[in-house]
């Protein structure tokens, strides 16, 4: 029992001083152990930047220079990689050699230079001719007749290749671009027929508003002639009671009064009338 | 100093007593093309064009044998030996397949590889393949003894035929320089005209040779299975 406890409280210290240790040394070799971020170091990729930049963990705390803050584009490397290399003469030689020797010797400075340089390796033995240096110059004379006579040729054809090859790049490029202008093409096209649609649909409206009109034209008809038939029978029904009035009342009335004039009334009533004239006309005068 | 003809070929470049000039044996990968850019240039057409051709033939020897990336170790053993061939010709670049230690350590991992691994799994092939298609029954003993012979001695033969005519070029290109140290300049032209003669020949062999190891490998193991 006492073994177990003691072991227990020896594990417990070990714990504690272990995490102490631990924590110490990080603290010593903290600098060695996290890598730097380079920024002179060649062929990093982009991507690998951009998470720095926007990693929070190397965020800038606040009060720090925040010049490119807030950004979460991915940042371009500053330097380009050249397609060709550097101008050299006979091949090997850089340009900026000769560049160097200019200001003092001109032109012909670093050949001189370069002739007395031989001229003292050989002469001192320095550079001893021997087996090596007569391969060599055989050597020397097959490789100029090859880069004159036949490295034309080949580097032609090779040429051709590669201009294969980018012509099969920019012919699926411009399949490509084929395929884009014909798809936006197609959509004007379809936007002209939907603008269409709108005169089609006016046509429409025109063509109900005529039918409903004609309709309405038709109905005011009907509805006159209704009127009309209405009137219509008021009148022939006051005809018809006039015909009736005239036929059984008046033409008996007249049938009756014709009756009872008698002769006698008659010379009356005209011998009167003589007497009114002549009263009238004696007045007038 | 060259104490005797041969010496040409003794390791002799030394950093602390450490043979340096073994490193021109990896001078080949300097010529090995980059792929930064979309579009290939002439390096890596070049390049890419006689892969292509490799392969194929590689291929067509393997016949049934042939698995993705059989070919891939062949290839690079002629590129390999090609470079150690071809740049041993430059003046002043160590030749390392003119040392047998070179091309046998090529040859008998090649070999014994294809040996064990015939024997152990494919032991009724092996011992059929002993005897070509129509012998007589008279001769057969005598062809498992010839054949098995042939097949011992193949990783030497391998090795030296490498070694031995990359020794034999470049000993006879060196005995011709050699007498261009005492000659006046008329005769100088003329030793560089058959110089010149000779170096294309070896240009030849050393592509040959190359070639010649890497395709006998092939059927060495299209033989196995």
């Amino acid at each position: 029992m006492s073994k177990l406890m003691f072991s227990q409280s020896s594990l417990v210290i070990i714990k504690l001083l272990w995490s102490k240790l631990s924590k110490f040394l990080t603290m010593i070799f903290r600098p060695f152990i996290q890598p730097r971020f380079n920024k002179q170091f060649l062929f990093v990729p982009n991507f690998i930047l951009a998470h720095t930049s926007t990693c929070p963990a190397s965020k800038p705390k606040c009060g720090a220079s925040a010049g490119k803050g807030g950004t979460t584009s991915i940042k371009k490397i500053d330097f380009k990689r050249a397609e060709k290399s550097a101008p050299c003469r006979f091949g090997f030689i850089p340009e900026e050699w000769f560049q160097f020797f200019h200001s003092k010797t001109g032109v012909t400075g670093p050949y001189i230079f370069g002739l007395v340089f031989v001229n003292y390796l050989v002469s001192k033995e320095i550079y001893v001719l021997e087996h090596e240096y007569y391969s060599g110059l055989s050597y020397v004379v097959i490789l100029y007749f090859i880069s004159k006579k036949m490295a034309p040729g080949i580097g032609a054809s090779l040429d051709k290749e590669v201009d294969a090859e980018i012509a099969e790049w920019e012919k699926g490029r411009a399949d490509q671009m084929k395929v884009f202008e014909t798809t936006i093409k197609d959509a004007k096209d379809a936007q002209w027929r939907a603008e269409g649609q709108k005169i089609l649909i006016e046509a429409k409206k025109e063509n109900v508003a005529m039918q409903l009109e004609a309709v309405y034209r038709e109905r005011a008809m009907r509805l006159y002639q209704m009127v009309k038939g209405r009137l219509d029978y008021h009148v022939k029904k006051r005809r018809t009671e006039n015909k009736l009035h005239q036929k059984w009342m008046i033409a008996w009335i007249l049938e009756n009064v014709h009756k009872s004039i008698t002769a006698d009334f008659q010379k009356q009533a005209l011998n009167q009338a003589i007497k009114d004239l002549a009263l009238a006309a004696s007045r007038v005068k | 100093m060259m104490t005797n003809l041969f010496s040409i070929f003794d390791p002799s470049t030394n950093l602390m007593n450490l043979p340096m000039n073994w490193i021109s044996t990896i001078l080949g990968l300097l010529f090995i093309p980059y792929s930064f850019w979309l579009i290939p240039n002439r390096h890596f057409i070049m390049w890419n064009f006689i892969s292509k051709k490799l392969h194929n033939e590689f291929k067509t020897l393997l016949k049934n044998n042939y698995f993705n990336g059989s070919t891939f170790i062949f290839i690079s053993l002629f590129f390999f030996i090609f470079f150690n061939n071809f740049l041993g010709l430059f003046p002043y670049i160590f030749t390392s397949t003119s040392h047998l230690t070179m091309s046998l350590s090529l040859s008998m991992p090649l070999w014994l590889s294809f040996m064990l691994y015939g024997w152990i799994k494919n032991t009724n092939h092996m011992f059929i393949h002993m005897i070509p298609q129509g012998t007589p029954y008279i001769l057969m003993p005598f062809m498992v003894i010839i054949e098995t012979i042939s097949n011992i001695i193949r990783p030497g033969t391998l090795a030296v035929r490498l070694t031995a005519n990359m020794i034999a070029g470049h000993l006879l290109m060196t005995l011709l320089s050699k007498t261009g140290t005492n000659m006046s300049f008329y005769m100088i032209i003329i030793l560089i005209f058959i110089q010149i003669m000779l170096m294309i020949l070896e240009s030849a062999v050393a592509i040959i040779q190359s070639y010649v190891i890497t395709i006998l490998s092939t059927l060495y193991y299209s033989e196995v299975n």
